[in-house]
Order: C-alpha cells, then sequence, then structure tokens
C-alpha cells in the first residue's frame, strides 16, 4: 500500500496553536513559526523533538477550515499521518486501487515549501495525507 | 429504484454520518446548506452511499458533484 513511502508526521487538529504548542515545548518540543496555508484555510505550526514524531498542529481561522468539524465533533485529537511519496499521482492511483477515497486533487502546500500535498480517506484506516518529495 | 426513495435513502445516510437528525436534503442543497458538511464528511457519505447502494463512484464523480442533484443522478445511472 505504503511500501515506498516514508512516514513523515501526524496531524492534530488544534483549537489553539498557541495553547497546544505550549504544553509540548514545555516538555522539549520546539516550534516552528505559524504559517496561515489559504488554500486550507488553517494555521500551521510544527512541533519537533529529537527521537519523536513531528507534530503538525492545525488551527481553523473559520468555520470553513477543514479541521473545524473534527474539533466541534471529538475536539482537538490526532487525525491524519502523513506520509512523504516520490510521485503523489502514482501512489494516489495505487491507494484508490485499495478504496482509498481522494477529498481534492492535490494542492500546493504553504507549510511545505509548496510541495504537493492531497488527502485520502478509507473507512479502515481513517484520513492520510501524502506530501510529494 | 424511484427518485424520490433515493433522496429518501441519501436523507437517512446524511443524517447518520452528520449525527444531526434534522437535515432535510432537496435536489438543490448545496454542501454550504448543511452544517458540517465539508470534504472529509463529503467522502465519508460517499462510502456510506456506496455501501447501502453496493455501487462505486469514481473521483471524477465524486469531486465534481455541485449539489445533491447531481449526486441523486449518479446514483440513479447506476441502479438503473
Amino acid at each position: 500500500m505504503l511500501e515506498n513511502a516514508i512516514f513523515h508526521h501526524v496531524g492534530i487538529a488544534v483549537k489553539s496553536i498557541t495553547d497546544t504548542a505550549l504544553l509540548y515545548t514545555e516538555a522539549g518540543y520546539r516550534m516552528l513559526p505559524v504559517v496561515y496555508d489559504p488554500i486550507q484555510n488553517v494555521n500551521i505550526s510544527f512541533l519537533e523533538k529529537n527521537g519523536s514524531p513531528l507534530l503538525e498542529l492545525v488551527e481553523p481561522v473559520d468555520k470553513t477550515s477543514p479541521v473545524y468539524n473534527i474539533l466541534k465533533k471529538v475536539g482537538v485529537s490526532a487525525y491524519h499521518f502523513c506520509y512523504e511519496v516520490v510521485s503523489i499521482q502514482d501512489c494516489i492511483t495505487a491507494l484508490e486501487s485499495k478504496d482509498f477515497r481522494l477529498l481534492q486533487e492535490p494542492v500546493p502546500a504553504v507549510a511545505f515549501n509548496n510541495r504537493k500535498i492531497c488527502f485520502l480517506y478509507h473507512i479502515d484506516t481513517g484520513l492520510i495525507e501524502l506530501l510529494e518529495k | 429504484m424511484e427518485k424520490k426513495e433515493i433522496l429518501v435513502a441519501l436523507q437517512a445516510i446524511f443524517r447518520e454520518v452528520l449525527d444531526d437528525e434534522n437535515i432535510v436534503l432537496s435536489e438543490e442543497t448545496v454542501s454550504n446548506d448543511i452544517e458540517g458538511w465539508d470534504s472529509l464528511t463529503h467522502i465519508q457519505i460517499i462510502v456510506a452511499i456506496e455501501q447501502y447502494f453496493k455501487i462505486k463512484f469514481t473521483s471524477k464523480e465524486i469531486l465534481s458533484w455541485k449539489n445533491i442533484d447531481e449526486m441523486l443522478n449518479s446514483v440513479y445511472e447506476k441502479k438503473a
């Protein structure tokens, strides 16, 4: 399924990047600058710490932000795993053959220097993100 | 299967996935009309529709629908 993909980060829907990041920075994580993604309409910041998975905090800007409903439904929570892949299109094709459904066509992401991302959903795995190398 | 029956089934699926018994669908309904209908819940709704009707949609179809009528017509054509 994702044989050649490399795990990249865990996405966490948060109400406030500041509030959530504070708890992690006290635990030794380093917080990277907050960026606004106009396509996803969210604020994003990464938290990194040696030996720990990279964490992506995703904060809604308003009700149209994709994470708004997740927060409303289940509160602050991890909601996707991201994998880095060589060809996002090849990976989409492979995953669709396994019944993953594409949420939207790949788009450039400000948080990754405009590298392409996309999200896919499977009823048995939940949401995953692909990030093209 | 008549379109009216399909619309009733779609409404039940929307209510179940979005956990809102007050949702009322019409052929003109668009995503902005329904609270909680976003890109993720859209896909969850699609998966529920596929399971209920035992059909399969292509990604092109899923990403092209602009309202309930287009979704309903896709189901209708596959069940015809």
